[in-house]
Parts: C-alpha cells; sequence; structure tokens
C-alpha cells in the first residue's frame, strides 16, 4: 500500500543522506537530513526501507515494515551498521604486541576521556620523531594537548578568518596541511605500522556537521549523496552574513554546486564570498569557475586565475583541482601557469580532503611515513 | 590503424550517439627499469609492469561483449598496448594492434578517434581507459606512453598530460567517461627536478567555457598512492570497474536497472574499499564524477559484492556457508577460502553457518548493492 513516508532524525545523529528504497529495490527518494529535522517521502509501498549513507562512506540499512513515521537515533545507527571483515582473523593476530595503526576513521577519543600527559599544553614531538606545528595564517601559533603517552595530540584552535597551517616534520620530510578557520578539533595520532613504517593520522572536525558531511561525501566522490544536499547548498549565502558567518562551510557549499554544473543555484554570492573573505583563497578559485561555467568575463577570469596563483594555495583540495584545470584553459598563457603550479606544489595529496604537500630533500631520499588526512567521523 | 571492435573502419557506426572507447594498456617500458634495451635506466625507479595490458585487453574484451546501452551503443574501441601484438577479438578474428608509444597514441587520439568518431555524433559516451605508468605533480597527472624516457627525446616530449587532455576534449558534446589506472606517485627524483614536468596535450580544442553535461574521472589510486594489481591478472581497479558496471553499482530508476556516472564512482570507492581490507593491500581510489548524472550501462542484474567471515581462525576453517532466499541457494563448503566472496542479489537472505565443533549461526541479511559484508558473531 503506497503512503507518505515520514523521516525523522534524533538530535544525536549526523548530518546523513538518505535514500528510500523500494521493496522491489527501486530507489524512490533521497533526502537529506539534519539532526533534529524530518522530511516527508511518497513511497509505493508501506514495505520500502532506508539506507542511510554516512559522510564516512558507510552505508546503514534500516528496515521497519509497516511503519510510516520513522524516527532515527545514533542507536538504531550502531545496532544496524555492519564490520568490515578481515582477512587475518587469527588469535595470534589480534593479540600481538605490535601496535596496529588506527583503522580509517579513527581518532584520539576526546580530550576528557583521556589520561593527559604531564606538563599541560605544548608543541612538540609524537612517537617516532613526528613534531606538529599548528599556526594560523597570520604565523599565530596554536598549542596541542599530548595524550596517549605521546601517540597523539589534539588541538581545539579558536574561529580564524583565515587558514590554518599544521606542519607535520619527521626526518627530512615535512607534510604541510591547510586547514580551515573553522576547525575546532584536529587530532594528529603517530602509530608504527608494519616493516618500519609509520603512519601519521590526522582527524579533523569543523564547526559545521553540514559542511564536514558534504565535504566527505565529496572528497570520497561520493556524489549520489552529495547531490542530496544541493537544497542545503543553495543557501550558502545565507551562511555569508552575520556575525556568525561561515565562510568554509559556504565555500564546501559552493563546491558541490560547482562539482554538479548547478550555476543557477549559486545566483551571484560567489563575488560576496571573495569581496567579503580575503583571507580564503578558495573563494577567488570558486568565483573563477563560477564565471567560467557563467561563460563570464575572459579577462577577468584571466586575472583571477593569476590572482590564484601568486596567493597562498586553495584551503581545500577540491579547490587545488579547480585551480590547476582552471590554469589549464589559459590558452597561450597556460604553459607558464602550469609550471607556476607545478613549482608551487611539486607533491600534493589528493587523498586529504585538505590542499596538503609533501616537501622533501633529495640527498635523504628514504621516508618512512604515510600521511592520512580526512574529517573526523561523527557515528 | 589500431582497431579492435569493429574488425574495420568501414564498418564504425556513424548514424547516431554511441560509445567510441580509447583504451591503453602499457606493460613493457624500453627506457625503464629492466627495460629492452635500456635495462639499466632508473628513470624515477619505474618499473616494467604486468597487469595492465591484461587489464587493457580484459576492458577492450568487456566493452565489446558485455556493454548495453540501447540509448547510446558501443560505436568503436581503438586499442594500444605495449608491446604490440595480434590480439583475439570475441568473433575469433585478430586484430592488429599498434604499439603505445606517443606518436602512435597521439596520431589516432585527436584526428582519428575524437574528431571523426565523438564529436560528429553528440549525445554519446566517449570512454577513455589507459592502465599503465603515472605521474604527478602540482595537482595534475601525467601518464607515461610506452616511449617515456627515450633517451633520443626531451622525457616530457613522451609524457601526456592527462589533466590538459582532458579539459582539452570540453567542446566535446558526450558524456565523457576517463578510467586513469595508474600509479599516481611522485617520485622523490621528480620532487628534486629543477624542471617540474610537463606534458603533450591529446587534445586542445576547447574553449575555457566549453565543458561537457556530464564527466566522470575514476582514478585508481589517490594522489601519491600506488595502483595495485595481482601478478599477471587485471588490476584490482579493473576488477572493482567491472564488478560495479556489471551490476554492484546498479540502480533501479523507473523500473529499469541502469549504471550511472555517479552510483559508479560510489560503488568503485565501496568495493576497493572492500577488496583493500579482504587482501589487506592498501588500495585506493579517487572517482571524480561531475556534472549532471548520466547512464552509461544496463547491466543484466544487480548484485551485491557480498563477503562473509567469522571472526575466529577456527570458526573460519569449520565454517560451512549456506544463503537461501527461495529456491536460490548459494553454498560453501568447510575448508575453502574465508572470508568468503561472491555477488549475491539484493534482498532477504537466510544465513546458515554450520561448524564442526560450535553452534549453528542463522540469521537473515539484508543484502545491498555494492557491498555488503557479513561477519558472523562466533
Amino acid at each position: 500500500m503506497s503512503g507518505r513516508l515520514k523521516i525523522t532524525f534524533r538530535p544525536d545523529m549526523p548530518p546523513a543522506s538518505v535514500e528510500v528504497v523500494a521493496p522491489d529495490l527501486s530507489t524512490v527518494g533521497r533526502v537529506w537530513l539534519s539532526p533534529g529535522a524530518g522530511k516527508e517521502v511518497d513511497v509505493p509501498s508501506e514495505g520500502s526501507f532506508l539506507r542511510v549513507h554516512l559522510a564516512s562512506g558507510e552505508s546503514v540499512t534500516l528496515k521497519d515494515p509497516g511503519n510510516l513515521d520513522r524516527t532515527i537515533g545514533l542507536s538504531d545507527l550502531l545496532s544496524s551498521r555492519r564490520r568490515r571483515p578481515s582477512v587475518d582473523a587469527s588469535p595470534g593476530a589480534r593479540s600481538g604486541n605490535r601496535r596496529q595503526p588506527p583503522p580509517r576513521g579513527d581518532v584520539p577519543p576526546a580530550p576528557a576521556a583521556l589520561e593527559e600527559k604531564a606538563g599541560g599544553l605544548v608543541d612538540g614531538a609524537l612517537d617516532g620523531g613526528l613534531e606538529v606545528v599548528l599556526e594560523d595564517d597570520a604565523n599565530v601559533a596554536v598549542n596541542g594537548e599530548p595524550f596517549e603517552e605521546g601517540t597523539a595530540m589534539v588541538f581545539k584552535p579558536p574561529s580564524f578568518e583565515g587558514g590554518y597551517r599544521l606542519t607535520l616534520h619527521a626526518g627530512d620530510g615535512r607534510v604541510r596541511v591547510r586547514l580551515p578557520g573553522s576547525a575546532t578539533e584536529i587530532a594528529v595520532r603517530s602509530n608504527a605500522i608494519e616493516n618500519g613504517q609509520r603512519l601519521a593520522s590526522v582527524r579533523v572536525k569543523t564547526s559545521n556537521a553540514q559542511a564536514d558531511a558534504l565535504a566527505g561525501y565529496l572528497h570520497r566522490g561520493d556524489l549520489y549523496s552529495a547531490s542530496s544536499m544541493a537544497d542545503w547548498a543553495e543557501q550558502a549565502e545565507d551562511l555569508l552574513r552575520d556575525k556568525n558567518a561561515d565562510p568554509f562551510a559556504a565555500v564546501v557549499g559552493a563546491y558541490l554546486l560547482l562539482r554538479m554544473h548547478d550555476i543557477a543555484r549559486l545566483h551571484d554570492w560567489t563575488a560576496n564570498l571573495m569581496g567579503s573573505f580575503p583571507n580564503i583563497p578558495d573563494a577567488v578559485v570558486i568565483r573563477a569557475w563560477h564565471l567560467i561555467y557563467r561563460r563570464g568575463d575572459e579577462a577577468e577570469i584571466r586575472r583571477l586565475c593569476a590572482g590564484a596563483l601568486d596567493g597562498p594555495l586553495p584551503i581545500f583540495t577540491e579547490g587545488l583541482r579547480l585551480l590547476s584545470d582552471g590554469v589549464r584553459l589559459l590558452g597561450d598563457e597556460s604553459d607558464r601557469a602550469v609550471e607556476k603550479l607545478n613549482q608551487h606544489v611539486r607533491r600534493s595529496l589528493n587523498r586529504s580532503p585538505f590542499t596538503a604537500t609533501l616537501e622533501r630533500s633529495a640527498t635523504s631520499p628514504e621516508w618512512n611515513w604515510d600521511v592520512e588526512i580526512d574529517y573526523a567521523p561523527r557515528v | 590503424m589500431s582497431l579492435y571492435w569493429p574488425d574495420h573502419p568501414d564498418k564504425i557506426d556513424l548514424t547516431g550517439p554511441r560509445l567510441h572507447a580509447f583504451i591503453v594498456g602499457v606493460g613493457d617500458y624500453p627506457h625503464l627499469v629492466a627495460g629492452t634495451p635500456n635495462a639499466f635506466n632508473t628513470n624515477f625507479g619505474l618499473q616494467q609492469l604486468t597487469t595492465t595490458v591484461l587489464t587493457a585487453k580484459r576492458i577492450a574484451r568487456w566493452l565489446a561483449t558485455e556493454y548495453h546501452n540501447p540509448d547510446v551503443p558501443l560505436g568503436s574501441i581503438e586499442l594500444f598496448l605495449s608491446p604490440a601484438q595480434q590480439v583475439d577479438r570475441p568473433d575469433g578474428t585478430k586484430a592488429p594492434i599498434e604499439e603505445a608509444t606517443m606518436a602512435n597514441i597521439g596520431a589516432a587520439f585527436r584526428k582519428r578517434w575524437l574528431q571523426e568518431r565523438c564529436l560528429p555524433q553528440p549525445g554519446g559516451i566517449t570512454c577513455f581507459y589507459f592502465a599503465g605508468h603515472g605521474l604527478s605533480a602540482g595537482g595534475a597527472h601525467y601518464l607515461l606512453p610506452s616511449d617515456f624516457a627515450d633517451p633520443a627525446a626531451n622525457k616530457w616530449d613522451r609524457c601526456i598530460d592527462f589533466s590538459k587532455s582532458r579539459t582539452g576534449m570540453g567542446h566535446v558534446n558526450a558524456t565523457q567517461l576517463f578510467f586513469v589506472d595508474a600509479c599516481r606517485e611522485t617520485p622523490i627524483d621528480l620532487l628534486t627536478q629543477a624542471n617540474p614536468p610537463t606534458g603533450v596535450r591529446l587534445a586542445d580544442d576547447a574553449t575555457m567555457f566549453d565543458h561537457p553535461a556530464s564527466e566522470a574521472t575514476y582514478y585508481a589510486a589517490a594522489d601519491g598512492r600506488l595502483a595495485y594489481g595481482p601478478d599477471d591478472d587485471v588490476t584490482y581497479f579493473a576488477t572493482a570497474v567491472i564488478d560495479a558496471l556489471e551490476g554492484a553499482a546498479a540502480l533501479k530508476k523507473q523500473g529499469k536497472l541502469a549504471v550511472d556516472t555517479f552510483q559508479l564512482g560510489t560503488a568503485i570507492g565501496q568495493i576497493v574499499a572492500s577488496l583493500a581490507s579482504s587482501l589487506t593491500k592498501p588500495l585506493t581510489c579517487n572517482p571524480q564524477p561531475s556534472g549532471k548524472p548520466a547512464v552509461i550501462h544496463l547491466p543484466k542484474a544487480a548484485h551485491a559484492r557480498t563477503s562473509i567471515v567469522c571472526v575466529t581462525a577456527q570458526a573460519n576453517q569449520e565454517s560451512a556457508i549456506r544463503l537461501t532466499r527461495g529456491h536460490d541457494v548459494i553454498e560453501s563448503k568447510a575448508g575453502s577460502d574465508r572470508p568468503w566472496h561472491g555477488r549475491v542479489a539484493p534482498g532477504d537472505w537466510d544465513l546458515e553457518v554450520t561448524f564442526t565443533n560450535l553452534p549453528q549461526y542463522k540469521g537473515v541479511e539484508s543484502v545491498n548493492a555494492p557491498v555488503h559484508e557479513v561477519e558472523v558473531p562466533v
């Protein structure tokens, strides 16, 4: 029997894309929900069920045949989520002394739940000699708290209008990570993995859970889930107003609409974003691409691309990708622009949602670090 | 001409929108480590490859035999391999395939493939698949044909600037698919070179305002990572692509099962993550669809790439697995490889796992595509 299915997220839920699936397994609708919000979808049968697509890449199926008023809480997710099997299930592999790297998505627990290392708030080195420094774009350092016997450090930076720079330094290698000024928690962990290799994992949480969810989808290439947030992105203009403005969330919204070529929804607030927030380099790239898709003034586009090349790198990898593509559209100026960008960024880590570059010495090619950067999971 | 399908250029149907594929598989690199004749070259430490030629041939065969899209039927498959060789077509005839050199690829790409086949048929699909070495710098990606690092030429003149080539195709009114089954490493030599890489642009006809309505680039490895494959078999990425196209990425829309550009990216990502977990290999991928979702392929059936494993070695050794749904039964005997992997139709299945010395496990599994993973709680 057909009907109207009401889906409500409890306040403890993370923002997520929800797919409504009919019993014949056809998709009848997709909605995006934030904590405490609800939406309705017409369904062909009361047997329709839900798939919740989390920003981490995990999907959770929720069934409750006959119930057309579904309220979903975190406990529903946790009881229905699946664990990824491991090939090595031998007891030895689980009880060995070798430290295992954190599974993707793992983050050090919140500082309150950890035993604080004596010494309080310091910059410094983690296990394996990993030096971790966080500074804002005005070169003001932010102190972090070391935890877990020197294997992890957590920063809780204040809101900043520009970007942050996280530097991970070990041996002759250095990874620089651009981070948004809306970051509220940055956790860095250093772990031994195997064959003498070490893993530095960085997990970032910003003040806007919706933006983090959307950026997580985009980062994983899950445009299917991300596209359900197009209506949220369309409202990103509102995020530029008043004293509680969140331009970084607006940047993420703009990236989605650009990726979907959904230019009508961008209206014209990209000019406002660029004009009002000159310390966010992504805004220039976004404006340039908005004009490209809108077939705007070519001279202005060239000027914006040149400006983006001369300024700091975009904070988000999506911005670096757009800048890299953009300079390849400049005709005769393209080769010089590409060369300039290549000089600027010899090696970027595209698997990071935030622009991350690796610098290495030529004299000592051995560098035994792998670096993983991602959003902190909210489930 | 290096035409895999059809068997003669006169048979290429140019009367409507078609899928035209351009596939490159480079295994032999004469000027890289252990190459012939320059075995001692150490250009970036890049080695010969064993998986890429097999992968290119597998993708070509899959398109020729399995691809199904009534709105955009198959139009042509251009194939380049290194080493050059005769390749069996599905109908048993032999296709003489040219070597995947910069000159051969460059000569065919723009004029023969893009201008003569893809451009005249708006609304079609262009499919570019490259399996070989890749380099990454400046946020861009470079693909290496077989004669990369030939000492007779500037090495960057024998290198494809993939990022430029892709944007240079923006004027082609087609759904544009790019599969980059290549490493995206940045070797230390590259980081320290005085001159950063450049490369050849295979297409350069688009203005800055030309962009396809639907485009997707699926990278085998996230930037700075290696692409992997088992020795002498197709790459893990190609396995994921084919698995996704054959039904793991299928969605039913308006009564039809279809794989579109968005869902393909999501499915490839989840399948590669599942392979990484089960093989304990650092596999990564980076799907980048953009624009509007566009239907690529209509598979015969949907399936979930399913794995079942028990939590202890003893339980895995003893476990006999049985999945049933109506008259459909899938079984795996005790002593078989674990995790068990297979394709399972989406829907509710009864799962029974029987052990020699442990209590039986029974449960209902709501199997969902693209990936369904079960850890039996014994």
